[in-house]
């Protein structure tokens, strides 16, 4: 049993207490993992610092901006929705605002919308867009938004909703998915629901409101009696008890571990304060990262990297770059491609990411972009890039891949198997180099986060 | 075995008794058994000519190529030349003149599995002087690296032999000479100190070859054909079975195969004409005896010939060939497997409900001549339409009607109908619809398909991709043109039709030309796309993509324009590929 | 004894040398598992995609209506494959009749379901959910199935697709993910020449005295992969088979499948695709090479089954999204119709024709009229061959067709 108190309250390090280790648990949550220069600048700063900078300023420059929309307007132009999640990917792998893309990856799960059937990438894109300016702010103005998004509607078959048939299906994700979770309605307020939803259409890929088709009457949702209209019934959902707990637990979930699932009892505070706050998501982040409970044991090490994190991360650490059209193309067998979630539920995450068929496709994604000419570090051969850090002997190279990408200690034994590989391994030092660097992907220490 | 060792010997005691007569060309030392004979005529004048070439001048003025020399790993190669140079005593250049100054020869004798290269220097003294250097150098380099000596020297009939880890060479008179079997080498020493009666040299078809190697030729090759045909390699059985069994290859070069199935050799060569390079093959080639499968490669009798090539202003790429898909259509159960036949049927079916019902092999194929034409071009996009963000080239089919009247009806209704499913289908999808446009044009009239943009996105510069297509079909006497822009439909269908030059013996079967500048323009207008292709696939910074694709744009400005052909005549089949460089 | 098992010991034999008397319980605990793969019932479902022309493939040959409505595409009586005195199948499935005659065929007549949709998409999405457009459809019926089959047992990857095409829905979970795979290698572990397989095992097997549970299921599940890379290695590189599958697409993954079950995989659901069954002209010779792809693909695989011992665990169904229309079109070809029969075969299906032809004299809107639900069908297989509760998973109570025989 976790003390709630101890848990939300700040974490404060010792003198030597904030060290590259903890701060790389912190990029590999809050980011998509830190290289070593990162991590060296967040250990000159407080811990709170660091996650204040992260949870409040928009660090990307204008250049940045620039170079991402041509990108976009690129892909954009081709049509083609499967050339989005390069796009992303070369976001998530150069950005230097690495939790705002976090948390719009953590909403685009959270309201899952697949290019698979949506198949419009301007859709798409704007849904992204929409995520991401919301991601760290009001999530009430965002599920406002999300019940407006042409390609949330189109997804689940709701552009077209007339009043002698309400559509079920968006109302019930509303409950279900968005707000509060299975259990906490009946079918009946769906159906109430739905109705205040009549009328809400997708024409042309722009939302429009039909009024002919609207269904002025009377409702009854939760409780609560009147002639509303969608955002009325939105705002009923949201003001429901068990949102706050729904949406934190959610957090929690996706920052700190993935099991066992958070009492509601450890999620008061962080529920109480969402909505005193008004729903703000920046600062309960802000205080999840901050807090006792993600620097502890409960934490670390317990979560499954996300095949988005694995690989992104396995390059970000290193300063790696690559194909990233290949790259996206080979997570389909990982299980994660960012805009083609599985189903409307998202990715569950955990234990489900691992399986033989994945396991064996992380294996052989590092081996492909290891054998791949495009994939540079830093940007050159890996052997100039441990140079460049410090890391010259076998032993001081696995030293510091451990220190930057684990958040479990291996056992000495394996380190030193590894280390030997470097040394008497065959081929030239870069071979020996990434064929050892393989051999550390493959680890079950790997996997965790 | 045997009998080699007693030819061998037999020959030997026959060359004891001739009197020693130095070789002139590398053919008479190699064995009649010869496979592969290559040859580059004069190595020092071809790397000069391109050296002293103004176009190197100005590659070099090139920015990427100032960067390049700008790198340690040239500076440090650049040094590491001159040092040889200077051991040498000269340049380089001079180097490659004393050792190949009378060309060198690659050859492969099947008979001993054994490769040869030929070196005729510019005389004995100088060649033997950068050998010797060459073995010094790799004698003291292997020093250094505490490393064994990297020859051993073996003799035979008082000539040494430095042998090597997958070798040997040998230099006697002025040849120098290296190769990977010592029987054959044994057979090369024999014929230099002895001469040869029978050599390769006395080989008919090789003479016929060599006899009409042009004199621009740079290099030049034959290859004896029977021996690869009765090789147990199943690629190689594959190659010479006159099977494709794939309608896309046996569409490109069905003929190819058939005529490689009779062929005795291969010749080849490469040239310097004018301001480019053209490399020519050539296959003895019988237009009588072309079976009746073939014949939509060829024509009836091997009489096929394609079109005089249209030419439009601007155009970017144009094909003509004389094919007759209607035919090879028809005949695909003679000319593929089982399971090819089965994808046609199935093909078969869904072409014909897109085609309303027709049959597509005789009803769409059939009602056109075998005389067919591809050409695209670059397109120009009006301010007062939406302009797609990435621009595609517009290309069209241009064939001839059998019956105009009716086939002009026919392929009229098809088309409505075609637009009519687009925009059902379009409509679905949420894609835009196309408007129908009639017009006419003297001799002839068009119809036209436009996209029409949404309501608010009538102009703009970051249209879809559709926006690049207007289908269109034009009739203008028998001619028909199906093209995928309006623009371009038009303008093949007013260009002035080139006069069919009623030819010689030579005809063409397949002519295609790619104009580079047209191409540049092509990819520069979507130059913003090509960067960020480059980021997302090679994982290049912007900085980088915008450096690669600037070196493609510019390299690309000093050609002028590559062109493939293929043609018969009575005795002979030519493929020709050739590279013009700009003025 | 087939190859697998003794390679699995061999394989395990290093690994356990490594660790002497304390090799890791999980070694044990996987190579118990493989045992009781060997043991479990498997489904195969190949989808004809397009709709498949159920008439020219159980072929009414006497019937007056059936030779007046197809005037260029009926099959003569001396063609047909004779079933019965009525019935036939096209000249192409003699893979089919064959099955019949060993008694190895289940023949499912007028499958359809109510209000049958002609689109190809939402009848597919009908068969794949057993739902309709206006109801919530977040998950396919075979993802319900696999869901409540792991409640009992977790298995490594419990349903897996073959093919490059998009997942069909019916495999989608709500909680499991299924994965997709284009071919075998994608189960095979990459490495380079220089690169060592037993490193990579012995550094991921090396016992971690103080591990999470998370980390234990991590490194359990590695090891399970690399074991499942090396099996499938050892199968498919010394794979036997005296059956010669047709070099077909079908045919390839179908062996694919024969492998991955010879190799112990935990697998119970295997989904393969064929399209092209939508024939709107010139049909005849098109469906010709389609039935002869499915029916020589299916011979060749049971066959294939039986000759590695898995023949009476293995069921596999055939099924398309709807037949087609009774009258022939003018293009020599046939549009979007209802009901059709379906396929079931394996050596413990209920062999023969099951239900009625669909009568030729009592048509809706020039379409035949299903008398058995798709659902029946599925709540056979879930019933009798899965031992699964179809009620939860069919979203409804449908009465059982006999798929097993008695």
């Amino acid at each position: 049993m976790i003390d709630p108190a101890w848990a939300w309250s700040p974490y404060e390090p010792d003198k030597n207490g904030w060290t590259r280790r903890q701060a790389a648990h912190l990029f590999r949550r809050a980011g998509f993992a830190a290289s070593s220069d990162e991590l060296d600048k967040a250990i000159s700063q407080k811990p709170n610092e660091v996650v204040s900078s992260l949870v409040n300023s928009r660090p990307e420059t204008d250049q940045y901006q620039q170079e991402i929309s041509d990108l976009a307007r690129s892909i954009l132009a081709s049509s083609n929705v499967k050339n989005l999640p390069a796009w992303w990917t070369y976001r998530f792998l150069t950005t230097n605002d690495p939790l705002r893309e976090k948390t719009t990856l953590f909403w685009h799960g959270h309201f899952a919308t697949s290019g698979d059937k949506v198949t419009d990438a301007k859709l798409m894109f704007q849904q992204n867009e929409m995520l991401r300016e919301h991601a760290l702010g009001d999530f009430g103005a965002m599920v406002h938004e999300i019940s407006h998004d042409p390609a949330m509607l189109i997804y689940l078959d709701s552009a077209t909703n007339r009043k002698a048939h309400p559509n079920e299906n968006f109302a019930r994700e509303v409950m279900e998915l968005f707000c509060l979770g299975e259990g906490q309605y009946t079918e009946n307020d769906i159906r109430e629901l739905s109705r205040c939803f009549t009328g809400w259409e997708i024409r042309n890929g722009k939302f429009r409101f039909n009024r002919y088709q609207h269904d002025s009457g009377e409702k009854s949702i939760m409780g609560q009696k009147g002639k509303y209209g969608g955002e009325e019934g939105v705002k009923i959902v949201l003001d429901q008890k068990s949102a706050p707990y729904f949406i934190v637990g959610k957090l929690v979930r996706y920052f700190v571990s993935d099991e066992p699932a958070p009492s509601n009892a450890l999620l008061k505070p962080l529920a109480d304060q969402f909505v005193n706050g008004n729903y703000q998501i920046g600062p309960i982040i802000s205080k999840i990262l901050s807090s006792h409970l993600f620097y502890s044991e409960h934490s670390v090490g317990h979560k499954v990297r996300s095949p988005i994190e694995f690989a992104v991360g396995f390059l970000r650490t290193l300063n790696g770059s690559t194909n990233l059209n290949e790259l996206t193309s080979g997570m389909s067998e990982l299980g994660q491609i960012p805009f083609f979630p599985p189903n409307v539920k998202g990715w569950d995450g955990g234990r489900t990411w691992i399986n033989s068929s994945t396991l064996l496709a992380r294996a052989n994604l590092i081996r492909s972009l290891l054998d791949r000419t495009e994939t540079r570090f830093n940007p050159g051969s890996l052997g100039d890039f441990m140079d460049h850090l410090g890391a010259k002997t076998p032993a001081k190279v696995v030293d510091l891949w451990e220190e930057l990408y684990l958040a479990v200690d291996l056992p000495q034994e394996v380190k030193s198997q590894i280390a030997n590989k470097i040394e008497a391994g065959k081929g030239n030092r870069e071979q020996k180099l990434r064929d050892a660097l393989h051999l550390f992907c493959t680890l079950p220490e790997f996997q965790l986060s | 075995m045997k009998t080699s060792q007693v030819l061998l010997s037999t020959l030997l005691l026959f060359g004891l008794l001739t009197p020693s007569n130095a070789a002139e060309t590398a053919s008479e030392l190699l064995p009649p058994s010869t496979l592969l004979y290559a040859e580059i005529k004069d190595p020092s004048a071809t790397v000069s000519s391109f050296l002293d070439h103004p176009y190197y001048a100005q590659l070099q003025e090139l920015e990427p190529y100032q960067e390049l020399l700008k790198q340690p790993q040239y500076l440090q190669g650049m040094f590491g030349l001159r040092m040889i140079e200077a051991q040498l005593g000269m340049t380089w250049r001079q180097a490659v003149t004393a050792l190949s100054a009378g060309g060198v020869t690659v050859a492969f004798d099947p008979a001993t599995e054994g490769f040869a290269v030929l070196f005729k220097g510019e005389n004995e003294e100088n060649l033997n002087k950068v050998v010797s250097k060459v073995i010094e150098f790799a004698r003291k380099d292997a020093e250094n690296k505490g490393n064994d000596d990297p020859y051993e020297i073996n003799e035979y009939r008082g000539v040494e032999v430095y042998m090597a880890k997958n070798g040997g060479f040998l230099t006697h008179g002025n040849w120098l000479i290296a190769g990977n079997k010592s029987e054959l080498g044994k057979q090369l020493i024999d014929a230099l100190l002895d001469g040869r009666e029978d050599s390769f040299a006395s080989n008919s078809e090789f003479q016929n070859v060599r006899q009409n190697v042009d004199d621009s030729a740079i290099a030049w090759a034959f290859l004896n054909l029977e021996p690869l045909r009765q090789a147990e390699d199943e690629k190689l059985q594959q190659l010479f079975s006159g099977k494709s069994d794939n309608p896309a290859a046996e569409l490109l070069f069905g003929g190819v195969l058939e005529t490689l199935t009779g062929a005795s050799h291969v010749s080849a060569s490469l040239n310097a004409q004018g301001n480019g390079v053209a490399l020519n093959f050539q296959l003895p080639h019988d237009p009588d005896s072309v079976p009746e499968l073939r014949e939509h490669f060829f024509g009836p009798k091997g009489a096929g010939q394609a079109a005089q090539l249209q030419q439009i202003p601007d155009m970017l790429f144009g094909l003509t060939a004389y094919r007759n898909v209607s035919e090879m259509w028809l005949r695909s159960g003679d000319l593929f497997n089982e399971q090819v036949n089965d994808g046609l049927a199935q093909a078969d079916s869904n072409l014909s409900t897109f085609f309303s019902g027709k049959d597509f092999g005789e009803d769409i194929l059939g009602v056109l001549t075998p005389q067919m034409q591809i050409i695209a071009a670059r397109q120009t996009y009006s301010e007062d339409q939406p302009i797609p963000a990435i621009k595609i080239p517009a290309f069209a089919l241009v064939a001839e009607m059998e019956d105009p009247e009716t086939t002009t009806r026919e392929f009229r209704r098809i088309f409505h109908s075609f637009i009519g499913f687009f925009n059902v289908i379009g409509a679905m999808n949420g894609q835009p619809q196309f408007e129908l446009g009639f017009d006419k044009f003297e001799g002839g009239d068009f119809v036209s398909a436009r996209p029409v943009p949404l309501e608010g996105e009538e102009t703009g510069s970051d249209a879809k991709i559709n926006f690049n297509f207007s289908p269109t079909i034009a009739f203008s006497g028998s001619r028909l043109v199906i093209s995928s822009a309006t623009g371009l439909a038009r303008s093949i269908a007013t260009a002035e039709r080139p006069t069919s030059e009623s030819s010689s013996t030579e005809k063409m079967n397949t002519q295609m030309e790619l104009n580079a500048p047209q191409l540049q323009l092509a990819l520069e207008d979507n130059r913003s796309h090509l960067i960020a292709q480059n980021m997302l696939n090679d994982g290049h910074t912007r900085e980088e993509a915008e450096q690669q694709i600037g070196i493609l744009l510019e390299a690309l400005k000093l050609f002028e324009q590559a062109d493939l052909s293929l043609s018969t005549d009575d005795s002979s089949l030519k493929i020709e590929f050739g590279i013009e460089l700009n003025e | 004894m087939p190859l697998s098992r003794r390679q699995f010991v061999a394989l395990s034999a290093p690994a356990m040398m490594t660790f002497g008397a304390s090799s890791p319980r999980f070694l044990a605990q996987a190579a118990e598992q493989a045992k009781q793969n060997r043991r479990e019932n498997i489904l195969v479902v190949i989808q004809m995609s397009g709709g498949n022309d159920g008439l020219n493939t159980i072929v009414p040959y006497e019937n007056d209506e059936y030779l007046k409505a197809r005037p260029t595409l009926s099959i003569s009586k001396d063609d047909v494959l004779k079933i019965n005195d009525e019935l036939g199948f096209h000249p192409a499935a003699s893979g089919l009749n064959d099955l019949l005659q060993q008694n190895r065929l289940g023949i499912v007549q007028g499958i359809g379901y109510p209000n049958p949709n002609q689109s190809h998409f939402e009848s597919m999405d009908v068969w794949h959910t057993c739902l309709r457009k206006s109801e919530n459809r977040p998950d396919g019926w075979l993802g319900r199935a696999i869901d409540e089959m792991q409640i009992t047992q977790k298995r490594d990857v419990p349903a897996l697709h073959l093919g490059n095409r998009k997942q069909p829905f019916a495999l989608t979970s709500r909680t499991h993910r299924v994965p997709s795979v284009k071919s075998l290698e994608q189960f095979r572990l990459e490495l380079q020449k220089r690169e060592s397989l037993k490193d990579i095992r012995s550094n991921v097997s090396f016992n971690r005295s103080d591990s999470s549970s998370l980390l234990n299921f991590v490194q359990t599940s590695t090891d399970t992969a690399i074991d499942v890379s090396q099996k499938l290695q050892a199968v498919t590189s010394s794979y036997k088979t005296d059956v010669t599958y047709p070099e077909t697409p079908l045919g390839k993954q179908l062996k694919t499948v024969a492998q991955l079950i010879d190799a112990d995989f935990s697998t119970r659901i295997f989904y393969v695709e064929i399209e092209g069954f939508d024939t709107h002209s010139q049909q005849a010779a098109a469906h010709t090479a389609l039935l002869r792809q499915v029916s020589g693909a299916l011979s060749a695989f049971l066959a294939d089954l039986d000759e590695h011992d898995h023949g009476d665990r293995v069921l596999t169904l055939c099924f398309s999204e709807f037949g087609r229309r009774v009258t022939e079109n003018a293009s020599k070809g046939t549009d979007h119709g209802t009901a059709a029969p379906l396929f079931l075969a394996g050596n413990k299906v209920k062999s023969g024709l099951i239900g009625k032809h669909p009568d030729l004299n009592n048509l809706e809107n020039g379409n035949l009229r299903h008398h058995t639900d798709f659902r029946q069908v599925y709540a056979g297989i879930l019933k009798q061959w899965f031992n699964a509760s179809p009620k939860e998973i069919l979203h409804g109570n449908f009465k059982p067709v006999d798929v097993v025989k008695a």
